[in-house]
C-alpha cells in the first residue's frame, strides 16, 4: 500500500459578490483533479510555476486548506473524513516544512519554544525531556546546541530554514510536503540544504513531497517528478527519464527555459519560448489547459478534450504518463512546432 | 562637472567606487568596498553575486539613486567623459533615460500605478526630447510593439496591475529603451519572474542589446543567465569583484574558491543526476573585512595563512598560453587543470525530435571523493 | 524570488551590524525620539503630581478659607500664598490643579482599562471562532459604535445618576468596540501568517496557538492604542464633567468640572479657565506624544 494517495483532489476558491449576501459567482480553481501516490521512502517532487496549485496539493493534503472534494488517503486513512483530534493527532505523521524561513517562525519565540511546541502538542518529551530532544534536533540539523535560546532574527536564511526542517522532525514523521524549501535561500546556501534534506532522508527513513518551481533542484533530490500546469498534472515520470525525454510540450518548453551556466551549452541550445501568460485560474482554457500557448497546438483535439494522464509506448522506461494527445507524433517529430497566436486580448 | 579627456574605448568607467552607509548608533556598513571595472559601448558584462554582496548597490550608485543622507559615496564614476559622482540632480536627471537607463526587479514597484502604461514612456520621450505628445504616443506604441506586447496601441491606455509580470517587465524594458540610452543596467530583471517568462524577457533583452547597440550591465544572482548573455563577468563578493574573465573563461576555468564553489553547489541540467552538491559552508554573513584579509577566508576550503593581514589585491593571472583579461583576487586560487574539470566535458548538443534539449552530459571524470561540506 | 531580494537589503545593510533583538531596537528607537521623551517627561510630572498630590498641594481643594475675599466681580488672582489664585469657592486653584490630577489619572486608567479588557476579549473571541460569532459580535460593535457616546453618556448618567462612576463606565464602553476590532483585524491578519499556519500543521491545539502565538504579536498595536485611548478618556471626562454629567459634588477637583465652573464667573476671574485648561492639554499630550513615539517604533515597516 503506498503511503500517500491522492485522488482527483480538487481545491476550488469561490470568487464571491454582494454586498449584504454573498453570491458565489466563480470559482478560482487551483486544483483540478489531481492524482498521484508516494511510496514510502520516494521523493515525490511536483513542479511548475505561479499558479499551476503545487502549493495549494501540498497544504490541502495537510488539511491547511480544505478540499472542494476527492480522496486524499495516508497510510490507508481517509484523511478528508477525519476532524478534531483524529486530524489533530494524524498530523504527527505528515509535516510540513515551508518556503518563508522569515515567517515561517513566529518572531515572539525563541527557537527552544518553536522547537518544543510540536513535542508538547503530542506529549512526546513532559519535562526536561523537551530540552534534550530540543538540543538532539539542533545536532541533527547542524545547528549548534546553544541556538535554542535565541530569536529567529538572529539566525539567518539558511539558519531559520534548518529551524523549520528541525521543527518537522521533532514528531517523527511519515511523510515531509516541502514546500518550496529552498527557493528563499541564498544559492550557496541552497545546496546546503538540499544536502541536509537527503541526509535526514536516508537517516530517518522519511517519505518526501517536495514542491519546488527549480526544476534543476527537484531532478537532483526526486525520484519522480509531476510538472502541473494549470491545476492539473500534464506529466509525470521518474526524475531521469522526464528530464532526458520530456514529453509533454510543457515541460518541454518549461526545461529548455532553465539557464544553464555553460556558455557553449546556452548558445548552441534551442530554446521553445512559449508566447503569452498564464490563463486565469478561474476561467482555464476549455479542452487541454495548455492548448492556447502550446506550440504543437493541433487543429483537433486539443481545444475540444481534455486529455488524460496516459502511458505512451515512447517512453523511456515505466511509469511514465503524460497528458497530451498528441505526445507520440511530437516525440516521433512528426509535429512540427509552431508560432503561438496570441489574441489582441490576451 | 569636469570633463575628462575623452576615454576613446570605455563607454563607463568605474574606479575605486566605494558605497558606505552610515546609521547612527551602528557600524558603518560598506557596501561596496571598491570596485572598479569598464564597459566598452555595445559590451554585455555581467555582475555576479548572492545577495548582499553589493551589486545592486553599485548600479544604483552609477545612476545616482541613493540617498543622501546615511550614505557616503567615494570614487569615481566617468560616463563618456563625464563624472557622475557629485553630479547635481537636474543633471542626473537628464542622464537618467537618455544615456543611462535602469530595469528593476520588481516591475509593480517600478511602475506608477496611477498613471498609463502609454503615459509613463511618452512622459520619457516629452521630457527627453521634447517629442510632441501625439508624436510620443505613436513612438509609445511601437515600443511595446517592439517588446513583445500584443495589441500595442490598445494598451496604451491600461494600468499597470492590468499587465502580468512578465508584460510589466517588457514595459519597463520599453520605457528604458525609450530614449535609446548608451547603457542599459538591469538589476535582477528575471528573478521575480517564473522561468518560462524568464526565459522569455532573456531572449527579448538580448535581441533588443544588439539592435539598439546598447552596452548592458546585467544584475543577477543566477550563474545560467549570464552564461547566456555577458560576454564579461565580475564576481563579487562582500563588496569587491573577487574574480573578472570573459564567460568562457570564466566558466570553463574558474580560478577564485568562491565562483568554483558557486559552480560546483549548483545543481544542474546537463549533469549526471547523482553528481553530489558541494555547497560552500558558512553563509554570507561569516565574512571578515576586507581591510583584515579576504572577506571569503572564513568560507573558503583553500584558505592558508596568507589570507587573513591584508586584503588580496586584483591582479591578472599568469596566463599559460595568451596573456588574458582574467582577474583574480585570490592568493590560493584553484588550480587551472583542475578547475577545468569541475565543469564536465561536453559533446555537442544532441537534439531530439523535439528539438529542444540541451547536451547529454558524459560521465564526469571521476574526482577524489570529497566529502560533503559540514554545513 | 523576490524573498532572497528582501533579504538583500537586510543583509545589505546589517551584514556587518551587530545583532539586535527587537525589543532592543524598539528602545534604541524610543530613546532617540524627541516626541517620546518630552511625552515621558509629561506623563511622569502627571502621574507624579497625581501621587504625591497631598504632599505637594500647599492646602486642601476643599478648603474654602479665602472665601470671605470674593467680591461680586472680584476673585482674587494669583500671588503669594496663592499661587494661581482662588477659585469662586474661595479654596486654592493650585491646590484643586494638583489633586485634580489624581481624579483624571483614575478616570483615564480605569476607563480605559476597562474597555481595553471588554473589547481586547470580544476581539479575540471573534477572530478566533470567526463564523457566525464572529458576525454576531461585530454586528454589536458596529451598533455600539453607531450610538453616540455622548448620548450614551447622557442615558447612563440618568440611569445610573451623575457620578464619576458613570462617566467611566460611559468612556469605558465607547472603547470597547475600538479594541474590539483592532484585536480582531490583528487575529484575522496572523491567522493567514506562515507561523500560524505551522504551528496548526504540527497538531498544536487551537485555542493554544491563539494564546501563544497571536495575541503576543497582537500586542503592538494595542498598546500605541491603549496610549491614545487613555489621553482621549481624560479629554472625555473632562468633557463629560464640563457638560455636568459628572460628579454632583461641587467640591470634587475634577479638571473638566472646574472649566465648567469658570463659565458663570469668566467676567470676574477670566484666569480660572486657563489653569485646568493648561493642565488637560499637558497631561493628554504627554499621552499622545508617547503613543506616536510607539506606534513608529513597535511598527516593522519603518525601518530607518
Amino acid at each position: 500500500m503506498s503511503l500517500l494517495e491522492v485522488t482527483d483532489l480538487t481545491v476550488h476558491f469561490p470568487i464571491t459578490e454582494g454586498i449584504l449576501i454573498e453570491r458565489q459567482v466563480g470559482a478560482v480553481r487551483a486544483v483540478d483533479g489531481v492524482s498521484f501516490t508516494i511510496e514510502r521512502g520516494e521523493t515525490l517532487g511536483l513542479v511548475g510555476e505561479s499558479g499551476c496549485g503545487k502549493s495549494t496539493v501540498g497544504r490541502s493534503i495537510l488539511r491547511l486548506v480544505e478540499p472542494t472534494s476527492g480522496e486524499v488517503v495516508f497510510d490507508g486513512i481517509d484523511v478528508a473524513s477525519l476532524n478534531g483530534e483524529p486530524l489533530r493527532k494524524l498530523r504527527r505523521r505528515m509535516q510540513m516544512i515551508f518556503q518563508d524561513p522569515f515567517s515561517s517562525l513566529d518572531p515572539r519565540r525563541t527557537v527552544e519554544d518553536t522547537l518544543a511546541e510540536p513535542l508538547r502538542a503530542h506529549g512526546l518529551a513532559p519535562g526536561k525531556l523537551a530540552h534534550e530532544r530540543v538540543t538532539e534536533l539542533l545536532d541533527i540539523v547542524g545547528l549548534p546546541r546553544n541556538s535554542g535560546s535565541r530569536y529567529p532574527h538572529e539566525f539567518s536564511g539558511g539558519q531559520r530554514q534548518r529551524v523549520g526542517i528541525a521543527r518537522s522532525l521533532a514528531v517523527q514523521p511519515d511523510l515531509i510536503i516541502a514546500d518550496e524549501p529552498v527557493s528563499a535561500l541564498d544559492v550557496s546556501i541552497q545546496a546546503q540544504v538540499v544536502n541536509l534534506l537527503e541526509d535526514l532522508q536516508e537517516r530517518f527513513g522519511l517519505t518526501y513531497l517536495v514542491i519546488a518551481h527549480d526544476l534543476a533542484v527537484v531532478r537532483h533530490i526526486s525520484d519522480r517528478v509531476a510538472v502541473m500546469y494549470l491545476g492539473r498534472i500534464v506529466e509525470v515520470a521518474p526524475s531521469e527519464d522526464l528530464y532526458r525525454l520530456p514529453l509533454h510540450p510543457y515541460t518541454i518548453a518549461l526545461l529548455s527555459a532553465i539557464p544553464i551556466p555553460d556558455p557553449d551549452v546556452e548558445d548552441r541550445r534551442e530554446r521553445i519560448l512559449l508566447r503569452g501568460d498564464l490563463p486565469s485560474p478561474a476561467n482555464p482554457p476549455s479542452g487541454c489547459r495548455f492548448h492556447t500557448r502550446c506550440p504543437w497546438k493541433q487543429p483537433t483535439r486539443c481545444d475540444t478534450e481534455d486529455p488524460v494522464l496516459r502511458e505512451v509506448p515512447v517512453a523511456i522506461g515505466q511509469g511514465h504518463t503524460v497528458a497530451c494527445h498528441w505526445a507520440e507524433q511530437i516525440q516521433a517529430g512528426a509535429l512540427r512546432p509552431h508560432e503561438v497566436e496570441i489574441p489582441a486580448d490576451a | 562637472m569636469t570633463l575628462l579627456p575623452r576615454d576613446p574605448v570605455n563607454l563607463l568607467s568605474v574606479r575605486d567606487l566605494e558605497v558606505v552607509f552610515t546609521r547612527r548608533g551602528r557600524r558603518p556598513v560598506r557596501a561596496v568596498d571598491g570596485v572598479s571595472f569598464d564597459v566598452r559601448a555595445g559590451q554585455t558584462l555581467g555582475l555576479v553575486g548572492e545577495s548582499g554582496c553589493g551589486k545592486s548597490v553599485t548600479s544604483l550608485a552609477i545612476l545616482g539613486l541613493l540617498p543622501k543622507r546615511g550614505v557616503q559615496v567615494s570614487g569615481s564614476v566617468v560616463l563618456e567623459g563625464r563624472e557622475l559622482l557629485g553630479l547635481p540632480q537636474d543633471e542626473l536627471r537628464d542622464m537618467r533615460g537618455r544615456d543611462i537607463a535602469m530595469i528593476f526587479q520588481d516591475p509593480l514597484s517600478s511602475l506608477n500605478p496611477v498613471l498609463t502604461i502609454g503615459r509613463q514612456i511618452t512622459e520619457v520621450l516629452e521630457r527627453h526630447f521634447g517629442t510632441s505628445p501625439r508624436d510620443a504616443r505613436t513612438e509609445a506604441a511601437r515600443l511595446l510593439d517592439m517588446v513583445g506586447i500584443p495589441g500595442a496601441a490598445r494598451r496604451l491606455d491600461d494600468y499597470p496591475h492590468q499587465f502580468s509580470g512578465g508584460m510589466r517587465q517588457r514595459v519597463m524594458i520599453a520605457s528604458a529603451l525609450a530614449c535609446k540610452p548608451k547603457l542599459l543596467i538591469a538589476d535582477e530583471p528575471t528573478t521575480a519572474l517564473d522561468v518560462t517568462i524568464q526565459a522569455q524577457i532573456l531572449e527579448l533583452l538580448k535581441a533588443l542589446v544588439v539592435d539598439s547597440q546598447a552596452a548592458l550591465i546585467m544584475i543577477t544572482h543566477d550563474l545560467g543567465v549570464v552564461a547566456g548573455l555577458c560576454e564579461k563577468v565580475h564576481v563579487m563578493y562582500a563588496g569587491r569583484i573577487v574574480e573578472s574573465a570573459d564567460r568562457r573563461e570564466l566558466f570553463g576555468s574558474p580560478r577564485h574558491p568562491y565562483t568554483a564553489g558557486l559552480l560546483a553547489s549548483v545543481p544542474r541540467l546537463d549533469q549526471e543526476r547523482g553528481t553530489p552538491l558541494r555547497p560552500i559552508a558558512g553563509s554570507p554573513r561569516d565574512t571578515i573585512p576586507w581591510v583584515d584579509g579576504c572577506a571569503f577566508s572564513p568560507r573558503c576550503p583553500n584558505r592558508i595563512d596568507l589570507c587573513l593581514g591584508a586584503p588580496p589585491a586584483l591582479a591578472p593571472i599568469a596566463a599559460e598560453v595568451a596573456p588574458s583579461s582574467h582577474e583574480l583576487r585570490c592568493v590560493n586560487p584553484v588550480p587551472a587543470p583542475v578547475a577545468a574539470v569541475v565543469t564536465s566535458r561536453r559533446r555537442p548538443p544532441v537534439r531530439l525530435a523535439s528539438g529542444t534539449r540541451a547536451t547529454r552530459a558524459t560521465k564526469p571524470v571521476k574526482q577524489a571523493a570529497r566529502k560533503r561540506a559540514k554545513p | 524570488m523576490s524573498l532572497a531580494a528582501a533579504e538583500t537589503a537586510e543583509i545589505a545593510l546589517d551584514t556587518l551590524g551587530e545583532d539586535q533583538a527587537p525589543k532592543g531596537e524598539v528602545w534604541r528607537r524610543l530613546r532617540r525620539n524627541p516626541a517620546f521623551i518630552v511625552g515621558t517627561v509629561l506623563i511622569a510630572v502627571f502621574v507624579l503630581v497625581a501621587i504625591f498630590a497631598p504632599l505637594l498641594a500647599p492646602y486642601s481643594p476643599t478648603d474654602r478659607q479665602w472665601f470671605d475675599e470674593i467680591r461680586p466681580g472680584f476673585v482674587p488672582g494669583p500671588r503669594s500664598g496663592n499661587l494661581l489664585g482662588v477659585d469662586q469657592q474661595g479654596q486654592d486653584e493650585l491646590s484643586r490643579i494638583i489633586y485634580g490630577a489624581r481624579y483624571s489619572l483614575l478616570i483615564g486608567i480605569v476607563s480605559t482599562a476597562l474597555g481595553a479588557s471588554v473589547g481586547i476579549l470580544i476581539g479575540t473571541l471573534a477572530g478566533a471562532f470567526g463564523g457566525w460569532v464572529d458576525g454576531l459580535l461585530m454586528r454589536l460593535m458596529d451598533v455600539m459604535l453607531a450610538i453616540p457616546g455622548l448620548l450614551f453618556a447622557i442615558g447612563l448618567a440618568a440611569l445610573l445618576g451623575r457620578s464619576l462612576k458613570s462617566v467611566m463606565i460611559a468612556i469605558a464602553v465607547v472603547n470597547i468596540p475600538l479594541f474590539a476590532r483592532l484585536l480582531r483585524s490583528s487575529m484575522l491578519a496572523q491567522r493567514e501568517s506562515d507561523y500560524v499556519l505551522a504551528s496548526t500543521s504540527v497538531g498544536v491545539r487551537r485555542w493554544r496557538i491563539v494564546v501563544q502565538h497571536i495575541l503576543p504579536n497582537s500586542l503592538s498595536p494595542v498598546i500605541v492604542q491603549g496610549t491614545l485611548a487613555l489621553a482621549t478618556a481624560i479629554i472625555d471626562a473632562a468633557g463629560l464633567a464640563f457638560l455636568g454629567l459628572g460628579s454632583a459634588d461641587p467640591s470634587i477637583p475634577e479638571w473638566g468640572r472646574m472649566l465648567a465652573d469658570t463659565q458663570r464667573s469668566l467676567a470676574s476671574a477670566p484666569q480660572l479657565a486657563f489653569f485646568p485648561g493648561l493642565a488637560i492639554v499637558f497631561s493628554v499630550l504627554g499621552f499622545y506624544l508617547v503613543g506616536d513615539a510607539l506606534r513608529e517604533a513597535l511598527d516593522p515597516k519603518l525601518r530607518r
